[in-house]
């Protein structure tokens, strides 16, 4: 027989509301019916609620990482995304740029430009490797006109480059436009 | 500082071990053009090139080919252009199709599958190489005020009759006959487009670089 239990947990990816910068996430509470193939999932994500309640230091780990994304962006942010975002080795950064181009191309395909801009609005040009910024310029390039922060993206990634001594107008070459 | 040099391009061998990030390759008599990449999933370089109408290949570089860097991109973009051979190569299992006028097909943004401008739309070998870059705002050359040359017009139509009695469909050869005359861009000339540091080129340099390129390979065969 179950039994019932409090049970936190976190709401799903792409249903949390917009949380102001650097708060923790926001937990409901669910009632549910737990039995015995259930208790793995409930243990699970007690401890995941502990180590999200005890996070202080990762959560600014995180954001240190993911620039201005709040909880919740990051949150929505896809799994490759965050990854590539986090990368830190160029050489081993070319498969990640080819999903990076199909999965933008994705969400051209569904006109979803306010995904790609929320994207866009992810980068934290310093963290981000120089491969990956540019990679997020020429694969959004045919539909930048539909996306509003584009341009700032160029800004701040063609000071970045010339802050890490690298030739803008070369690297950039095509995108000034 | 020399732009283009034409010993940049170099025989690629079984023994070759420094093949670049990202390059172009002709062989055929230099009549043939392909971009080399390194694919890191797999570990191995690979030439990818449109061999006829719908047939999109990714071949292992051989001696018959040669390469050079492609110095119109940084190190940076060489490795974008890298993934996004990679991710063409995925998106275009059914091939690209033969077309022989240059025009504002290219590959979709949205899957990077081919996206003709209009139904019989296609790529030569070489626009191609032209369209790969396009896609990322890199162009290799300046299309405007190509020159329309005889033999180019001898060579199309020569196309078209190969496309015929490969059985390509009627519709799609007398398209392209419709085009016969237009410009062409030669695979020696976006090679040497793809090699000069000084990309995109008008006519006035890729048509004579081109030349070069393809005298070297003959000699060099």
């Amino acid at each position: 027989m179950g039994q019932t239990s409090q049970l936190y947990v976190n709401l799903p990816i792409g249903t949390s509301t917009p949380q102001p910068k650097g708060k923790l996430p926001v937990l409901k509470v669910f009632r549910m019916q737990t039995d015995c193939s259930s208790s793995k999932v409930l243990t699970r994500t007690i401890s995941e609620l502990k180590l999200a309640e005890s996070s202080s230091e990762r959560s600014k780990r995180t954001m240190a990482a993911f620039g201005e994304m709040s909880f919740a962006d990051q949150l929505t942010a896809p799994e490759w995304l965050r990854k590539i975002l986090s990368h830190r080795d160029e050489a081993t950064a070319r498969p990640l740029l080819a999903t990076l181009f199909l999965e933008i191309g994705r969400k051209i395909q569904e006109r979803d430009y306010s995904a790609l801009q929320r994207w866009i609005s992810h980068v934290r040009v310093g963290d981000t490797l120089p491969v990956v910024l540019v990679g997020m310029l020429r694969a959004t390039f045919l539909v930048r006109h539909s996306l509003p922060n584009w341009p700032d993206l160029r800004i701040r990634v063609r000071k970045e480059l010339e802050d890490r001594g690298m030739d803008p107008t070369r690297t950039l070459r095509g995108l000034e436009i | 500082m020399t732009v283009f040099d034409v010993s940049s391009f170099a025989r690629c061998t079984a023994q070759t071990r420094s093949l670049p990030v990202c390059g172009v390759c002709v062989w055929q008599s230099a009549e043939h053009v392909g971009l080399l990449y390194r694919d890191d999933l797999d570990n191995v370089s690979y030439v990818l090139h449109l061999a006829f109408h719908n047939d999109l290949r990714r071949s292992t570089p051989n001696s018959t080919q040669f390469f050079s860097e492609m110095l119109a991109a940084d190190d940076l973009n060489q490795n974008l252009i890298a993934a996004v051979c990679m991710a063409i190569y995925q998106a275009n299992p059914q091939g690209i199709p033969y077309g022989i006028r240059w025009d504002e097909s290219g590959f979709s943004p949205e899957t990077g599958a081919w996206n003709g401008a209009t139904p019989y739309s296609g790529a030569t070998c070489a626009t191609f190489i032209m369209h790969v870059c396009a896609n990322i705002g890199l162009s290799l050359i300046t299309e405007d005020d190509w020159p329309r040359r005889e033999d180019d017009r001898e060579w199309q139509d020569r196309i078209v009759r190969v496309l015929e009695a490969n059985g390509v469909e009627q519709a799609h050869c007398q398209a392209q006959l419709e085009v016969v005359g237009s410009a062409r861009f030669r695979p020696c000339e976006v090679a040497a487009a793809a090699s000069s540091l000084d990309a995109p080129l008008t006519h006035v340099d890729a048509i004579p670089r081109g030349v070069v390129l393809k005298d070297f390979v003959l000699h060099a065969m």
